[in-house]
């Protein structure tokens, strides 16, 4: 998994982000980062339980117990405290990046402004 | 519709198998469930080309994923390179073949779509011997160099 002050892959900061709107379960999480990404990143049931595996080992997300209505076998997942950092980081480091092309002129900030 | 969902869902949980056991044994069934769940969602609002964007996403994770966890079990590795290589050799040996003597029973030119029929159940028992031997070879190995099964 990257260090925190490198970029995260695109499935793990989808995931992360997914999870900072509160605690998913697998199918939720692939819905929502499809929602987050406006489709332009897919992510299919190999690719996000991968992700999910390397950021339970991380300690950025962990499992946690789902509703008292929600089906029992599905797992939910929660962002720690370490993997908000992560996120809020790499927030941040986008924002830098949007920043600095916005005031180099750059084409691609265009559509963001 | 029905059929084309529940073949789907089977078809895609006899790949999983494929998949790299750590990730097979904590999220295997999980794996299944969601692939099944988006399967459904996709061909209820998007139809057939929701159906095959969810698996176009599934053949492309088993190709970037499973394949590679894959090619690190000698047990497989192996056999898919000698059939690769017997289909290579015996393709070009028979090409030179055919080409300067025509063998078809009726006397005349063998056409080159025959060179498959010979050379495909050789090359299948070229890698079906290289499995058996991999295998075999494994069991004689102490048992924390033995080739997963997994």
């Amino acid at each position: 998994m990257a260090e925190t002050n490198s970029p995260l892959a695109p499935a793990a900061f989808l995931i992360l982000f997914a999870l900072a709107g509160g605690d998913k379960h697998g199918y939720a999480i692939m819905r929502e980062a499809r929602l987050i990404s406006e489709g332009g990143f897919e992510i299919g049931p190999a690719t996000l339980y991968t992700t999910i595996q390397r950021l339970l080992d991380s300690c950025w997300i962990e499992e946690v117990a789902g509703p008292e209505s929600s089906d029992s076998r599905r797992r939910y997942y929660s962002l720690t405290q370490q993997g908000s950092s992560v996120l809020n980081a790499e927030l941040k480091r986008m924002e830098t990046l949007v920043r600095k092309s916005k005031a180099m002129r750059l084409r691609n900030a265009d559509p963001i402004s | 519709m029905t059929t084309l969902l529940s073949l789907s869902i089977r078809l895609y949980s006899a790949t999983l198998p494929l998949y790299p056991p750590d990730l097979r044994r904590d999220f295997g069934r999980e794996m299944a469930e969601v692939f099944s769940e988006d399967l459904v969602e996709a061909l209820r609002y998007r139809g057939i080309a929701g159906f095959m964007r969810v698996w176009y996403c599934a053949l492309s994770e088993l190709i970037r994923i499973a394949a590679p966890s894959q090619a690190e079990n000698p047990a497989v590795a192996v056999p898919f390179i000698i059939f690769v290589l017997c289909e290579a050799v015996m393709s070009g040996e028979l090409l030179m073949a055919f080409r300067h003597q025509p063998m078809a029973l009726d006397g005349g030119p063998m056409p080159l779509s025959t060179i498959p029929l010979f050379i495909l159940p050789l090359s299948i028992a070229a890698a079906f011997t290289a499995f058996v031997a991999v295998l075999a070879g494994s069991r004689s190995l102490p048992a924390q160099m033995k080739v997963s099964s997994d």
